[in-house]
C-alpha cells in the first residue's frame, strides 16, 4: 500500500490493530504515514489509545480458589470409580443369573429334579434322595 | 516443562503434573470468566469444568501446543451455556439492557472502572470475548483466533468494532469527582 492509495476508510479500520502491534511492518508504515498527514484519522487515533487506557480501570477481583480444582478433579476419580464399582456390581449380578438359568437347563437335560440339597448344612434328607443315586 | 511435557506426564496419572497445570492457569481463565459473564461464582465454576474435562481427556490428549486455546475456548463455552440457560427472571429485561448500555447513564455518577464495565458487558457476545482476551488477557489476534476457531482477520474486525462502540460509550465519561 503506497501512501498515496491510503486513504481514510483504509486506514481507520487499522488503527485498533496498529495500537495492538498486530500490523505487518509494511502496513504499520503506511498507517503511518498517513496518520502524520490526517489530523481526523490522528485524533481517532489518540482516542483508541485513551479507549484502551480507560479500558485498563476495570480490574476484577479475584476470588479465593483454594485447592478446589484439584480437590474436584480427585472428587471426580472417585465418583468414577464408584460408577465402575456400580457396573461391575450389576455386571456381577447378571452373569450369576445367567448361571442359575444354565444351571437350571443343564439339570432339566439330565432329568435331574430342580432341587439340589447344599452339602455344606445339615439340610434335612429328603427320602428317596435322588442325588445319592449321582453320588454314589 | 511445556503444556505438552506436563500433559503427557497427567496423562500417566501425574496429579500433580496436572497441578501445574492449573496453577498456570487458573487465575487468568477465573479473571476471563468473571468478565465474560459478570458473575464470580458461575465464572469458578466454567473454570472447573474446563479442568474437569481436561483432566477426563487426558488419556487421549494429543501435544499440538494448544492447550491455552483450549481452555479459555471451554470456559467460553460454559459461561455462555450457562447464561444461556439462567431462569427468564434473572436475565436483564430488553429495557434494562438498554438502559445499562445507555451512554448518557454510563457518563452520568459512576466511577471509570463501572462505566467500562458495564460498556463492556453490553457489547455483543463475539465482540466481548474479543475485546476481553485482547485487551485483559494480552492474547495475540493469532492466539484468539485459535480460541474460537475463525480467521485472524475475523479477529481484528471484532476488536475494531468493539473498540469503536467503547470509544462512543466512554466518550461522554466524566469523573464524578
Amino acid at each position: 500500500m503506497t501512501l498515496k492509495s491510503m486513504t481514510c476508510e483504509i486506514a481507520q479500520p487499522q488503527l485498533t490493530a496498529l495500537g495492538d502491534g498486530e500490523l505487518t511492518r509494511e502496513a504499520a508504515e503506511a498507517v503511518e504515514s498517513h496518520l502524520a498527514t490526517c489530523t481526523d484519522c490522528a485524533r481517532l487515533r489518540t482516542e483508541i489509545i485513551t479507549v484502551r487506557e480507560r479500558a485498563a480501570a476495570w480490574t476484577v477481583t479475584m476470588p479465593d480458589l483454594d485447592n478446589r480444582v484439584m480437590q474436584a478433579i480427585m472428587f471426580d476419580d472417585q465418583r468414577l470409580l464408584l460408577d465402575e464399582m456400580r457396573l461391575l456390581r450389576a455386571e456381577i449380578e447378571g452373569l450369576r443369573a445367567e448361571v442359575s438359568v444354565l444351571r437350571r437347563q443343564l439339570s432339566s437335560r439330565l432329568e435331574m429334579p430342580q432341587w439340589t440339597p447344599s452339602t455344606r448344612s445339615d439340610y434335612p434328607k429328603m427320602e428317596n434322595d435322588p442325588w445319592s443315586l449321582v453320588r454314589s | 516443562m511445556d503444556d505438552d511435557g506436563l500433559m503427557q506426564r497427567a496423562a500417566a496419572g501425574d496429579t500433580q503434573a496436572f497441578g501445574l497445570i492449573v496453577q498456570a492457569y487458573q487465575d487468568r481463565l477465573v479473571r476471563f470468566a468473571i468478565r465474560l459473564s459478570g458473575d464470580s461464582d458461575l465464572a469458578q465454576d466454567a473454570v472447573q469444568e474446563a479442568f474437569l474435562r481436561l483432566w477426563r481427556l487426558r488419556a487421549g490428549y494429543k501435544a499440538q501446543g494448544c492447550l491455552q486455546a483450549y481452555l479459555f475456548r471451554v470456559v467460553r463455552n460454559v459461561c455462555l451455556d450457562q447464561a444461556r440457560s439462567r431462569r427468564p427472571w434473572e436475565v436483564l429485561n430488553e429495557s434494562e439492557i438498554a438502559e445499562a448500555s445507555d451512554p448518557a447513564t454510563l457518563a452520568i455518577g459512576q466511577g471509570l472502572a463501572e462505566a467500562v464495565r458495564q460498556a463492556v458487558q453490553s457489547l455483543p457476545e463475539t465482540q466481548r470475548v474479543v475485546f476481553i482476551l485482547s485487551q485483559y488477557e494480552a492474547l495475540t489476534y493469532a492466539e484468539i483466533a485459535d480460541v474460537l476457531d475463525c480467521p485472524r482477520g475475523t479477529v481484528a474486525s471484532r476488536k475494531h468494532q468493539a473498540t469503536e462502540t467503547l470509544r462512543r460509550k466512554l466518550q461522554l465519561w466524566k469523573d464524578p469527582a
